[in-house]
């Protein structure tokens, strides 16, 4: 299961797409995942040799973030696309 | 083959019951059953396609009872017995036949690294002519093998849109039977939640796949 604003991240969810890409946003909350009606989900089968790995949204609060501390937000789920990238727990000065 | 593996589409499995973790393994035997399909991959009587092959020849009861990494070890055990690696009478006995045929030359435990780290790739450098050009609109072949295949029943007979030509890479439903790689064009197709799953589809929702080109033709 992935899903997608227009220009952001995507992508696949190994299994769960394969089985399940019928009702995708019910899905979804299956993981605790909740998204606007107005996000765009896009299902990927990865039927082939190629991976796809999602880029997370940026989570709002993250801002002056040095990679590291960014890249301690995500988690292997917001790299398949069935959870959001964590808002950092406190706000750096 | 039309085998338990290829359930898209399918109901009654339940809720999604996600794990939390981060670990790709939850026991210790999983992760030696992931070590010994990589080792014994390694002695080059198989392809990756041979393998999956493989898995999809259980019955539907024995796959669906089989946890995934078990698939792995069941699995193992019959592609060793048709690779001629290992008897049958040893795997009942559990004992090695002395005057059994060896893997020669078997995998040494200072060549692990570099055999892990080597990837296959299954793109290749030859050049085809392009047959559906980005936006070309297609239909799925309606094909059903009795051999591997990589194209989900679900798409079968379904009308998509080519979204983006990923390359030439080698085709799984011949290199699976060692018969070849035949490169081809490996596309990536966009299909509507509505023209797979009808009134039960999801329009927020469009499936994209993977698929060779010669399970495509014009619509």
């Amino acid at each position: 299961v992935a899903r997608a604003r227009p220009s952001s991240g995507l992508v696949q969810v190994r299994g769960i797409s394969f089985t399940r890409c019928r009702r995708s946003a019910g899905i979804l909350t299956e993981f605790g995942l909740r998204l606007d009606e107005d996000v765009e989900i896009r299902v990927w089968d990865s039927t082939a040799e190629i991976r796809y790995l999602v880029l997370p949204e940026r989570p709002s609060g993250s801002e002056g973030l040095s990679e590291d501390e960014l890249a301690a937000l995500v988690t292997r789920d917001a790299m398949i696309g069935v959870a959001k990238a964590a808002p950092p727990r406190r706000v750096p000065a | 083959v039309n085998g338990m593996h290829d359930m898209g589409g399918m109901d009654g499995f339940g809720p999604i019951r996600p794990d939390g973790g981060e670990t790709p393994f939850q026991h210790r035997w999983e992760a030696k059953a992931f070590a010994h399909l990589l080792a014994c991959g390694a002695l080059g009587k198989w392809n990756n396609d041979a393998v999956r092959s493989h898995f999809e020849s259980f019955s539907p009861s024995e796959y669906l009872t089989m946890r995934y990494f078990e698939r792995w070890n069941v699995g193992l055990i019959g592609l060793l017995i048709d690779a001629g690696l290992v008897a049958r009478e040893e795997i009942a006995t559990g004992r090695a036949d002395p005057t059994a045929q060896k893997a020669a030359p078997p995998l040494r435990e200072q060549d692990v690294p570099s055999v892990v780290a080597a990837r296959e790739p299954y793109n290749r450098a030859v050049s085809r002519e392009l047959i559906f050009a980005n936006g070309t609109k297609v239909r799925a072949r309606n094909v059903h093998p009795e051999t591997h295949t990589r194209l989900p029943r679900y798409v079968r007979g379904k009308r998509g849109v080519i979204e983006r030509c990923h390359g030439v890479f080698v085709f799984p439903d011949t290199n699976a039977a060692m018969l070849g790689e035949h490169p081809q064009h490996l596309y990536f197709v966009r299909f509507d939640g509505t023209e797979l799953w009808g009134d039960r589809g999801d329009i927020r929702a469009p499936v994209y796949t993977d698929i060779w080109e010669q399970h495509l033709e014009p619509v």
